[in-house]
């Protein structure tokens, strides 16, 4: 275009061209309405389905077994908000036919010995019979079953754990009592004398030996007096060979001898008693020395008899020991279940929804933007409004710029008004600030149009532009990560989606919303979507042909 | 002799393998009313495409109003005024308010176009309706608003691309006599049509386009003197004096192309009506004591025109 008097960008005509736009929208009121309720009802829609569990899949159930472990089982079915338990069947016949009709989408059947094998072998299997022509369903229903098992063999792992434990604790008081009469033999044996060993072993050696020199210093006393006494009679004299022998002697003589004789006689009789009394002694010293072994005896018995107790009751409380040790490690597998522990740094107590809110918004923004510009250069070429603005000095930048100003701040207000919705409705906390989010939202916005822009521009109907949007849009749903993690796609849409804005848009608008950043922490993702617009605006620019055909 | 407003060398579009528009050449004059007559698909509403820069040039050159309208389409888009074959207003916008859109997007502050738009509108009768939003109004209604838009920027050419297509015959009356009030105004007017009747009352000169080529050209009466086959003379008798006889003679006498009768109707084609044919054919008759109830002598049309050029009815 060599005219001077069309300029590259002309703001005046921009802004003409924005305020015909929304006069045009103004008083179309069947596009109007639709345009504004769309983010109202795309924020319901989406915000109340998207990840939210399947609930109430009507099963039906057959039990053969009647165990309190098939109770058990029963119970957590029930428990399930995954399942409706239509009905308890008694065989599994009726449970095909009802599956065979499309009542129920699962038949459980727990077969009979189901908890005896549970109890005994640890191992016990029960059926699950699903519709596979809604694999939908059917897999959730196999997950939930399989979940349930795990927890199943959880529940009886910790009952038969606490069986052990039982036991365990049993055995750990029997012990003690053991452990305590060990004590109190312990006990009567330092009664006994065992107790203080030395003391007693002392005593008894103590009394033997006072015995014995007592003995001793009285034999050695007895016969000094014995020998004293001998000596003192000199010859002792017989008395029948005195009388023999002497008896015609004087009689004055005969006198003094008599006495004698009674002198001897008594000293001889004191003799005779101080020997029996040394015998006496003599008997008391062994007995001294035998009480003396004995009491050694009865010492070494109770030594011995004290080291037994004592051994046992070492063996009782290493026994006690390892059974403790035992019931710690029972009590640590019994709490060996293995759960996750929940770290929430950007804030917890938060529904599902305030984290999915971001990719939600990305994705409605995004298909709001796609669908939504089939007026804007396809519908104007093919009413031919578009040509009268051809037949003007205004450059195809122009254009292209003022119309998708238009939709870019109609966007914006949509947008704005989605993510109002989602805090009145779903009182969605935004962290970060508005005023952030906005310039998110904006440059966002940009290239969201821009697809929309190129697509319009593609097209030469609005017919045209539907069914070329309709290839762009639905895919979206897929690769928006709102229904499905975008890491569980195949490798080739996860680079797709890499790609799109969305991905980019989603992380921003969470990164505000959720984690509460500024727009300094996001700016690998500003600056994706701000390239991404520019080469929207850039394609669309190129492929917009001023002609009409 | 006037300047050019419109002259062409050898255009030529294709769209694919098809060819819309095979090689025209010609010259229109500033204040000329000049039409562009055919059937749907011989390349009216391309040339007038190409002319108004909105089509790219397959090949040769078109210059309007001094300017190439592909080096210089700016140029040509300020001088030129079109009123498309479809609305291309907005339907949910005011004629005020349209024309001020289309006004800004020409340069002019809203007060300009408010006075030029408000004179206009009075000139093609929507004066009363110019804040009333269009979605209402008859085919006629927006073919005037559209005329006004194509003049807001007081063109210097305007063009027409079949603009009374789909109205009704008042409606058409009005724009036609628009139309005329425009060009005497000394706008140079290019007009297409494929209502014969239309091109034959309206326009100054008339190029007759057929699968992308023009195959005449000239002023109505030219075209029709020299493509018309003549006059037709129709004559009604009492079907008893009809006779193989009495045909003979009036064919000799009148000097016709050919002659047909039916019952007591009888048809004759003459080159033209000129030296007395009328009188001569009325005076025998006359003479013969033949009763005449009727006597009819009509003008070639553009239509019978059109059929001697291409050997097909325009309607077909």
């Amino acid at each position: 275009m060599s005219s001077g008097e069309e300029k590259i960008l002309d703001l005046g005509k921009i802004w003409a061209i924005i305020w015909k736009n929304w006069l045009v929208l103004k008083r179309d009121k069947a596009r109007l309405a639709p345009l504004m309720m769309f983010p109202l009802i795309m924020i319901l829609i989406y915000g109340s389905t998207a990840g939210v569990a399947t609930k109430n899949l009507p099963v039906a159930l057959v039990d053969y077994d009647h165990s309190p472990e098939s109770a058990q089982l029963l119970q957590l079915i029930y428990a399930t908000q995954t399942f409706t338990v239509g009905q308890v069947l008694s065989g599994e016949q009726e449970g095909k036919r009802l599956l065979d009709e499309g009542k129920i989408k699962a038949l459980f059947v727990i077969p009979p010995e189901f908890g005896k094998k549970a109890s005994q072998a640890g191992q016990a299997v029960f059926s699950v019979i699903t519709d596979e022509s809604d694999p939908a369903s059917s897999q959730i229903i196999k997950g939930t079953a399989a979940s349930l098992a795990s927890r199943l063999t959880q529940e009886f792992s910790a009952q038969r754990l606490a069986k052990v434990q039982a036991e365990i604790s049993g055995a750990r008081s029997a012990l003690s009592k053991a452990s305590v009469a060990a004590q109190q033999a312990t006990a009567t044996n330092s009664i006994g004398g065992a107790d203080s060993t030395a003391t007693s072993e002392s005593k008894s050696n103590y009394a033997y030996r006072q015995v014995s020199s007592a003995a001793a210093s009285m034999n050695s006393g007895l016969e000094g007096k014995k020998t004293s006494l001998q000596n003192s009679i000199g010859n002792v004299i017989e008395p029948n060979s005195i009388l023999g022998g002497y008896a015609l002697g004087p009689f004055a003589y005969v006198n003094p001898l008599l006495a004698l004789i009674d002198k001897q006689q008594t000293s001889l009789a004191s003799v005779a008693f101080y020997s029996s009394l040394q015998g006496i002694f003599a008997q008391m010293q062994r007995n001294a020395a035998d009480i003396y072994s004995h009491a050694a005896l009865l010492q070494s018995n109770a030594k011995a008899s004290t080291a037994q107790v004592e051994s046992a009751s070492s063996l009782i409380s290493s026994a006690d020991e390892s059974l403790s040790a035992a019931q710690k490690d029972s009590n640590a597998i019994s709490s060996a279940e293995i759960s996750a522990s929940f770290v929430s740094p950007y804030g917890s107590g938060r529904r599902g929804l305030d984290f999915l809110l971001p990719n939600i918004l990305a994705l409605i923004i995004f298909q709001g933007a796609a669908a939504g510009l089939g007026r804007a250069i396809a519908g104007e070429r093919s009413n031919g409004s578009l040509t009268r603005v051809f037949l003007t000095p205004t450059s195809n930048a122009t254009i292209i710029t003022g119309t998708q100003l238009f939709y870019l701040l109609l966007e914006a207000v949509r947008s704005g008004l989605m993510i109002l919705f989602a805090v009145v409705i779903f009182g969605v906390a935004v962290n970060g600030s508005v005023l952030d989010l906005l310039v998110v939202l904006g440059l966002y916005s940009v290239g969201a149009t821009g697809v929309g822009m190129i697509l319009s521009v593609m097209a030469k109907s609005q017919e045209q532009y539907m069914a070329l949007s309709l290839l762009v849009i639905l895919p979206t749903i897929f690769l928006s990560g709102v229904f499905f993690p975008i890491q569980s796609l195949p490798s080739g849409m996860q680079a797709f989606a890499s790609i799109l804005p969305m991905a980019y848009a989603a992380s921003a608008f969470g990164a505000i919303m959720v984690k509460g950043f500024g727009l300094a922490q996001i700016l690998p993702q500003l600056a994706y979507l701000a390239a991404f617009g520019a080469l929207t605006v850039g394609v669309s620019l190129m492929l917009f042909k001023r002609e009409m055909a | 002799m006037a300047a050019l407003a419109i002259e062409t060398k050898g255009v030529v579009r294709k769209f694919g393998d098809f060819t819309a528009v095979n090689g025209l050449s010609l010259k229109i004059k500033e204040g000329e009313l000049f039409g562009f007559l055919g059937p749907n698909g011989a390349g009216k509403t391309t040339t007038i495409r190409m002319l108004t820069t909105l089509t790219p040039l397959s090949a040769g050159s078109a210059r309007v109003g001094g300017f190439d309208v592909q080096e210089q389409s700016a140029k040509v888009r300020a001088i030129i005024g079109v009123v498309p074959q479809s609305f291309a207003l907005f339907d949910e916008l005011t004629p005020m308010e349209n024309l001020w859109f289309i006004g800004k997007l020409f340069g002019m502050e809203k007060q300009e176009s408010t006075r030029r738009g408000e004179e206009l509108l009075k000139i093609v009768g929507l004066l009363d309706k110019k804040d009333v939003v269009c979605a209402g109004f008859s085919g006629g209604m927006k073919q005037r608003l559209s005329v006004a838009a194509g003049l807001l920027h007081e063109p210097k050419i305007l063009f027409m691309d079949e603009p009374t297509t789909g109205l009704d015959p008042q409606s058409r009356i009005a724009l036609r006599e628009l139309t005329k009030k425009l060009n005497a105004r000394g706008i140079t007017v290019v007009y297409t049509t494929h209502d014969m009747e239309e091109a034959d009352k309206l326009c100054d000169r008339i190029a007759v386009m057929d699968l992308g080529k023009i195959i005449a050209e000239g002023t109505p009466e030219e075209l029709k003197r020299e493509h018309g086959g003549g006059n037709l003379l129709k004559l009604k008798l009492d079907a008893g004096d009809v006779d193989e006889k009495l045909l003979q003679a009036l064919k000799k006498l009148a000097g016709a192309t050919s002659i047909k009768s039916k019952g007591g109707e009888v048809e004759l084609h003459v080159k033209n009506t000129l030296g007395g044919v009328v009188h001569k054919v009325s005076s025998f008759l006359n003479s013969r004591k033949v009763r005449v109830h009727e006597l009819n002598v009509s003008e070639p049309t553009l239509e019978q025109v059109f059929i001697n050029l291409t050997k097909k009815d325009l309607h077909e």
